[in-house]
């Protein structure tokens, strides 16, 4: 429990990340939202550092099955020729 | 290890048919985490070959020392802990440098009252670029902070299976990780005003 979070952009700046994964307390929850209610500069900070946090999850797509499938095969057969020895 | 001290007891069981050398279950293995697994060796090697190799080198990890599996954690976490020390060597033996940092990018930003020394931040254009302007900021990231935003895109990795694969608190990897998105922000800002300018 902090309430100075909502007066010190510095503790908010901690728990930025908590609060963007939705991991922060109840409590320090209200204090986030009374510090933005407080301080446009970090209204402005959340929504990009938000921003980067779901580009970040965005830019994770799956690798194509054809390497992964040939990698995996070739894999298997190193493994079993080496049981054979 | 007993099967009742797994906490895992489906991998364990998996594991055990692995080890036994059961080709079926080794192909299930490999085909339920090589996708991810490769994923994630790429973009933080942002090499192909280099993220191949260690793919190859983990897979073949896993089934060979598959008797070492002991269910107490995950399968997943077990197997990107592997991955992870593969990884490490592919920048070992490519001599490349391994760059890890626990500087907060703006621990110089606030007064001593704990506001914003500089406050002038300008809301971003919503734009296409912002997606290539993070992946390059990421690419600068020293390689700690790197892993803990990449393990933190898998899907449905908790914070608690990612500090086990990087071997740290939860606390710790979600400091790692607040500051590594903190750092990605500050260069995107630059890039993103670059742009607007
Ligand atoms: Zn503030």
């Amino acid at each position: 429990m902090k309430p100075e979070i909502a007066q010190r952009c510095d503790l908010f700046y901690q728990v930025l990340s908590d609060f963007v994964d939705g991991a922060l307390e109840e409590v320090d929850m209200t204090y986030v939202e009374e510090h933005l209610r407080l301080c446009p500069p970090c209204e402005v900070y959340l929504d990009q550092f938000r921003a980067v946090a779901e580009a970040n999850q965005r830019l994770q797509a799956k690798a194509d099955a054809p390497e992964v499938d040939r990698i995996l095969r070739q894999v298997l057969a190193q493994w079993q020729a080496a049981k054979g020895d | 290890m007993t099967t009742a001290a797994a906490k895992h007891p489906k991998d364990f069981a998996l594991l055990q048919r692995v080890a036994a050398g059961d080709e079926a279950a080794a192909g299930e293995v490999m085909q339920s985490l090589g996708g991810e697994m490769f994923g994630f060796a790429r973009r933080m090697l942002a090499d192909e070959q280099a993220a191949e190799d260690a793919l190859q080198e983990a897979l073949l990890g896993l089934l060979r020392t598959a008797r070492n599996f002991d269910g107490r954690e995950s399968l997943r976490t077990w197997v990107f802990r592997i991955l992870r020390n593969k990884i490490i060597d592919q920048y070992r033996k490519r001599g490349r440098d391994l760059v890890v940092s626990d500087a907060d990018p703006e621990a110089a930003s606030f007064s001593a009252s704990g506001h914003w020394k500089n406050m002038d931040f300008q809301p971003w254009n919503e734009s296409a670029e912002l997606l290539e302007v993070v992946q390059h900021c990421m690419e600068l990231l020293p390689h700690n902070q790197r892993e803990a935003l990449q393990l933190k895109a898998i899907d449905e990795l908790s914070a608690q299976e990612a500090s086990e694969i990087l071997g740290v608190s939860v606390a710790n990897f979600r400091q790692i990780l607040h500051r590594g998105r903190a750092s990605v922000r500050k260069c995107a800002d630059d890039k993103m005003g670059e742009s607007a300018a």
